[in-house]
C-alpha cells in the first residue's frame, strides 16, 4: 500500500524496519510501518537514510525501547556482527584499493610491482564484490558501520565556508567524468592502435554518456562505487601522468619544429653519426686522422655530449682529437660513460670510374688552402 | 546532563502535549516536538512513543488519504489520553518546581 511511493532506498529501509521488528504482532508491524513509511515519503528520495536515520536495526530497537515492545530475540542481534565482519571488510576493501593503484602509479617504473599492485587491488575487490552486492543499492551494513556514520557527520555544514567549497567541489563531478571518459578512451586506444587524437575523440564520445550514466548510478546505488573508486583512482594516476609526461616532450616536440636543434652530427636528421672510420682507397683503415669543415674548424660528431642518458646530456669541453674515436656508450651497471673503441671494419669503397673522376678532382683544387691555414691540433 | 536522559521520561508528556494542540500524523508530531526545541528527541522514539500511547488506550487514531504520498494515520487524544495529559502535566509542575528550587537557588 505504501511500497508503490517510495524509491527503491526507502523500500530498502523499510523491508530491513519490517525484518527487524518480526517477532511482533503483525497488525502492530503493519501500523509501525505505516507511520513510518508516511515520513520517508516526505523525505527527499536522494536523501541517504541510513546517515539520517541510522541503521533499520537501530531504528527498530530505539522504537521498541519507546513503545515497550520487547527487546529482539537474541537471533536477530546474533546476525548483526557476521553483517558487520562482512561490512568492515568491504569498507577496508573500498579504502584500501584506490592507495594500491596509486601506489602503482608511483611504482610505475618498475612494471612487475605496479601490476602486482593492480592485479591485489583487482583481487581485493573481486573478493568484496558478494558482500557488497548482497548488501543493496544503498549498502545499508557498510553505512551503518561507526567509521562512516562519524565520517559523515564530520562534513561540513552546507552554510560555512568549508560547505560552501565542498559543495563547489561536487559540483565540478560531471567535468570529472569526462575527463575520466577520455583518459579511458586514450587508454584504450594507446592499447589498441598505438594512440592517435581521431580515434581517441571519437571513441570518448562513446564513452563520454557511459561515463557520466554511470556517475548519476553511483549516487543511488552505492554498490558501484566499489569498482568505480579504484578505477577513478588509476583514472587520475593516468591524467596526472599524461601531464607530467605528454605535456613537456610535446613541448619539446614543438620547439624541435621551430628550432630543430640536435646535437651532433645526423645523416639527414634522422641517423646519428656517432664515429667516423676513415679508410684510404684500398679500403685500409687510416688512423689519427682529424677532419675539418670547409672554415677549418674541427668536426666534432659528439655533439659536446659525453654521454646521452634519457634526455639529459653531460656537456663539457672536449680537447680535439683525432678518427675514428670510439663511441661513448652508457654502463648502466657503473652508471658512468665508458668509451667503446672502433672494431674492425670492412668497407667497400668504389672502384675509381669514369664518373668519380671530376667529383674527386674538384676537393684536390682546394686541398692545397685548407692544410696550410690548419695545424693538427696537439689536444 | 545528556538531553536524551531527561527526554526519555517526559516524552510520553511532549507528545501528548503537541496532540492535545492539534490532531497529527507521526511527523507532524515530530515536527512539532522539534518546533518547540526538543531537538534531540529520536524519530524512532516518537513513533515507538504513538504506538505505546495508543495501545495503551489514551489516543485514537484515523486515516487520510493523500493524492499524492501514502495515506497518513492521525492520532489524536482521546478522553483518557487528556485525563492522562492532565495529571502528567500536573506531576510535571510540580517536580520541575522542586528541581527549580533545588539547582535555582
Amino acid at each position: 500500500m505504501t511500497a508503490d511511493v517510495h524509491g527503491a532506498a526507502q523500500q530498502e529501509y523499510l523491508a530491513g524496519l519490517r525484518a527487524a521488528l518480526a517477532d511482533l504482532p503483525a497488525g502492530e508491524v503493519t501500523e509501525i510501518l505505516d507511520d513510518v513509511g508516511a515520513h520517508l515519503a516526505e523525505l527527499d528520495p536522494d536523501d541517504d537514510l541510513v546517515a539520517r536515520l541510522g541503521p533499520p536495526q537501530a531504528y527498530a530497537a530505539e522504537l521498541r525501547t519507546a513503545a515497550g515492545y520487547p527487546a529482539a530475540p537474541t537471533a536477530a542481534i546474533a546476525t548483526a556482527p557476521a553483517g558487520t565482519g562482512g561490512a568492515t571488510f568491504a569498507l577496508a576493501v573500498l579504502v584500501v584499493t584506490p592507495v594500491l593503484v596509486v601506489l602503482a602509479g608511483l611504482a610505475a617504473f618498475q612494471p612487475e610491482v605496479a601490476l602486482l599492485l593492480i592485479v591485489l587491488a583487482v583481487l581485493l575487490v573481486l573478493v568484496a564484490l558478494p558482500v557488497v552486492v548482497s548488501a543493496g543499492p544503498r549498502v545499508a551494513r557498510v553505512a551503518a558501520l561507526p567509521a562512516v556514520r562519524r565520517f559523515r557527520e564530520s562534513q561540513p555544514p552546507p552554510g560555512s565556508a568549508a560547505g560552501r567549497a565542498s559543495a563547489f567541489l561536487a559540483s565540478l563531478q560531471p567535468a570529472w567524468w569526462l575527463l575520466r571518459a577520455v583518459v579511458a578512451a586514450a587508454l584504450v586506444v594507446g592499447a589498441l592502435l598505438g594512440g592517435g587524437i581521431v580515434p581517441t575523440v571519437l571513441l570518448a564520445l562513446v564513452l563520454a554518456p557511459v561515463s557520466v550514466w554511470l556517475g548519476f548510478r553511483s549516487r543511488t546505488d552505492r554498490r558501484l562505487l566499489w569498482p568505480v573508486v579504484p578505477l577513478n583512482a588509476f583514472a587520475a594516476v593516468v591524467a596526472v601522468a599524461g601531464i607530467l609526461w605528454v605535456g613537456p616532450s610535446s613541448s619539446v616536440d614543438q620547439s624541435g619544429y621551430s628550432s630543430p636543434y640536435l646535437p651532433g652530427l645526423w645523416q639527414d636528421g634522422e641517423r646519428p653519426i656517432e664515429d667516423i672510420r676513415p679508410v684510404d682507397a684500398a679500403g685500409q683503415p687510416l688512423s689519427g686522422v682529424y677532419l675539418f669543415d670547409q672554415d677549418g674548424r674541427p668536426i666534432d660528431v659528439s655533439g659536446g655530449a659525453e654521454c646521452a642518458v634519457g634526455e639529459g646530456y653531460s656537456v663539457r669541453e672536449r680537447p680535439v682529437q683525432p678518427y675514428p674515436r670510439g663511441t661513448p656508450r652508457y654502463d648502466a651497471d657503473t652508471g658512468t660513460c665508458v668509451l667503446v673503441p672502433a672494431g674492425p671494419l670492412v668497407v667497400a669503397v668504389p672502384t675509381a670510374g669514369p664518373t668519380t673522376a671530376p667529383t674527386t678532382a674538384v676537393p684536390l683544387t682546394t686541398a692545397p688552402a685548407a692544410p696550410t691555414v690548419q695545424a693538427p691540433p696537439t689536444g | 546532563m545528556d538531553p536524551t536522559q531527561l527526554l526519555r521520561g517526559v516524552l510520553d508528556l511532549a507528545v501528548l502535549a503537541v496532540l492535545d494542540r492539534a490532531d497529527g500524523y507521526g511527523y507532524e508530531v515530530l515536527r512539532g516536538l522539534r518546533a518547540a526545541g526538543l531537538e534531540e528527541v529520536g524519530d524512532a522514539s516518537v513513533y515507538g512513543t504513538l504506538r505505546r500511547l495508543y495501545n495503551a488506550g489514551l489516543l485514537t487514531s484515523y486515516v487520510v488519504p493523500s493524492e499524492e504520498g501514502p495515506h497518513r494515520k492521525y492520532y489524536s487524544l482521546n478522553a483518557h489520553g487528556r485525563d492522562r495529559l492532565t495529571e502528567s502535566t500536573k506531576a510535571w509542575r510540580a517536580f520541575a518546581g522542586t528541581m527549580e528550587g533545588l539547582v535555582g537557588g
